[in-house]
């Protein structure tokens, strides 16, 4: 079976599972779905920067916590609907990421050092939120739900999934076609070898902005998505750093650098952790520690992820021959 | 066609090179020779802007390059094998000699490249699906070289190439940038296999702490009291 089979199978099951799903799912069931479908766009939107470019960040929170407070803000003050608060959102996540990637690289942040750089930033803008008065402060901001599709409220939960799903379908899309453009080899070279990326004629800074930048905008879309969603924000939920953390898992137990790897990561960790969070409710934190050793012990077998370990096996027999 | 006029470099607040000129003639291999920790590497590398400039001017084929970005600076045609080979060790062979073709002027030809980097290492042919990271340190540095040149170079920079090679590879080596040599493509070397690379080139610079001490014929240069002198720092 070569690369291109097991992309097709994985793209088609995935597809029908996700159509599909909410005929057979009742409503508990369907808002995991919707879960998983936040974590899969927070993954796709880490994947870009970091499992494609390799800037690892550990600060996703910043940009979904703008997504969410932008489109929010400017419909609960101005009117504005979200729909278009969602495309305000993610270009000024995009806009917030170069500028948190111009300062980093800059002063030739790398590695450990850019992820803490991602996370001071997430910090700063929690902070910052949390005593903007007009923002709403640590009260955060309750969305009035009128049920009005152009203002991006559904009576249905059928009708979120869908939206959800169709944003996972656009940065999925968005990866395949980066990974085969240009765009894409430039950003493999620069995970794979900073120098020897710019000793062949890389623009490593441009490159760099330009993956932080569509990174961001992917996690913004999850960030307004979640608002709509739910009907309220604040600071210490949509800037946490569990939802940083919410876009790095997917990646590692599903591959990070891979395609689908996010996808299958989201549709795995999420249901873990509602299981794990019905299975152990007499004893609090049992869940957590369940949680915590199912990511260590992908971490210890599995450090390249699902995906990662289909391509990495496939990769030794190619050699072989 | 490659002209340094007193140039500086440091990293910081510390001056490593210190008002040095030196020029590169089309066609011609330079070798540029001396200790460890002279700072051969500190010049290669800023002449690719990979470190940078603090004073003096790079002029290339009459064109001040001296705030260039370094992509500019490959597209200009000056492209650079780094110290230690930096590969990219999850890809193929094939894949990294692909990576070379990165400029639109070296896509064009990236085909005919590719063949030629085959005919002058006709290894790589065989085992261009192999993982880099496979690789021995010949191989490795084979697939280094290869790759620059399907960046299409007018100045090719080889950062130390024997570097962890046998002397029997290192022979090898030195044969392949000849033939690369023969094809129009100038080179400067920096190497620490100071007899060898003397065979080699037309000219070459020696370093001290910073600062050319000496130059000229390579010939005279291999033969010279000074050079043993530098060396031994007698």
């Amino acid at each position: 079976m070569n690369t291109k089979k097991i992309n097709r199978i994985t793209l088609t099951a995935l597809l029908v599972l996700g159509l599909i799903f909410p005929f057979f799912a009742d409503y508990y069931v369907l808002c995991i779905g919707i879960n998983v479908l936040i974590a899969a766009l927070l993954g796709q939107s880490w994947n870009i920067m970091s499992g494609y470019a390799g800037q690892f960040s550990f600060g996703h929170a910043v940009f979904f916590g703008i997504g969410a407070y932008t489109s929010t803000a400017l419909y609960t003050m101005f009117g504005v609907t979200p729909w278009l608060g969602m495309i305000i959102g993610a270009g000024v996540a995009a806009a917030v990421g170069a500028i948190i990637g111009f300062l980093s690289f800059r002063y030739k942040l790398r590695d450990d050092y850019f992820a803490l750089a991602t996370l001071a930033f997430a910090e700063i803008f929690r902070i910052l939120v949390n005593n903007t008065k007009s923002l709403g402060g640590a009260t955060g901001i309750l969305i009035p739900y009128l049920q009005n599709p152009m203002e991006y409220q559904f009576a249905s939960d059928k009708t979120y999934y869908y939206v959800i799903l169709i944003f996972v379908a656009l940065a999925t899309v968005y990866i395949a076609l980066m990974s085969k453009s240009k765009l894409g080899l430039n950003l493999v070279a620069i995970k794979g070898n900073q120098e020897a990326a710019a000793a062949l004629g890389v623009n490593v800074l441009k490159y760099k902005l330009i993956a932080i930048s569509s990174s961001a905008a992917f996690a913004a879309l999850a960030g307004t998505f979640y608002a709509q969603y739910y009907g309220f924000i604040d600071p210490s939920i949509v800037f946490a750093s569990s939802i940083s953390v919410e876009a790095i898992v997917p990646c590692i137990i599903g591959g990070s650098g891979t395609l689908y790897g996010p996808l299958l990561g989201a549709l795995l960790i999420i249901p873990l952790q509602e299981i794990c969070n019905s299975l152990f409710t007499s004893i609090s934190g049992v869940n957590m520690i369940v949680y915590g050793a199912v990511i260590v012990a992908f971490i210890l077998f599995c450090p390249d992820g699902i995906f990662g370990r289909i391509m990495k096996i496939k990769g030794k027999k190619g050699a072989k021959k | 066609m490659l002209q340094i006029k007193n140039l500086f470099v440091g990293y910081g607040k510390v001056t490593i090179i210190q008002d040095l000129s030196m020029k590169i003639d089309s066609g011609e291999v330079v070798a540029l020779i001396g200790a460890n920790g002279t700072g051969k590497t500190t010049l290669v590398r800023a002449i690719s802007k990979l470190n940078t400039v603090s004073g003096g001017t790079i002029t290339f084929d009459g064109e001040n390059i001296t705030d260039l970005s370094p992509d500019k600076i490959v597209e200009k045609g000056i492209i650079q094998v780094p110290e230690g080979r930096k590969l990219f060790a999850q890809m193929s062979v094939r894949e990294n000699l692909e990576m070379g073709a990165f400029t639109k002027r070296a896509r064009v030809n990236e085909k005919e490249n590719l063949e030629y980097v085959y005919s002058v290492f006709p290894e790589l042919k065989a085992m261009e699906k192999q993982a880099c990271g496979n690789l021995s340190g010949g191989q490795q540095q084979m697939v280094a070289i290869g790759r620059s040149i399907m960046a299409e170079p007018k100045l090719l920079i080889l950062d130390e190439p024997s570097i962890g090679l046998s002397p029997i590879t290192t022979q090898h080596m030195f044969e392949a940038i000849r033939t690369i040599n023969k094809k129009g493509i100038s080179i400067l070397i920096t190497e620490q296999n100071v007899q060898d690379v003397l065979k080699m080139a037309n000219r070459a610079y020696v370093m001290q702490q910073g600062k050319i001490v000496l130059s000229g014929k390579a010939q005279e240069i291999s033969k010279s009291e000074e050079l043993k002198k530098i060396y031994l720092g007698m």
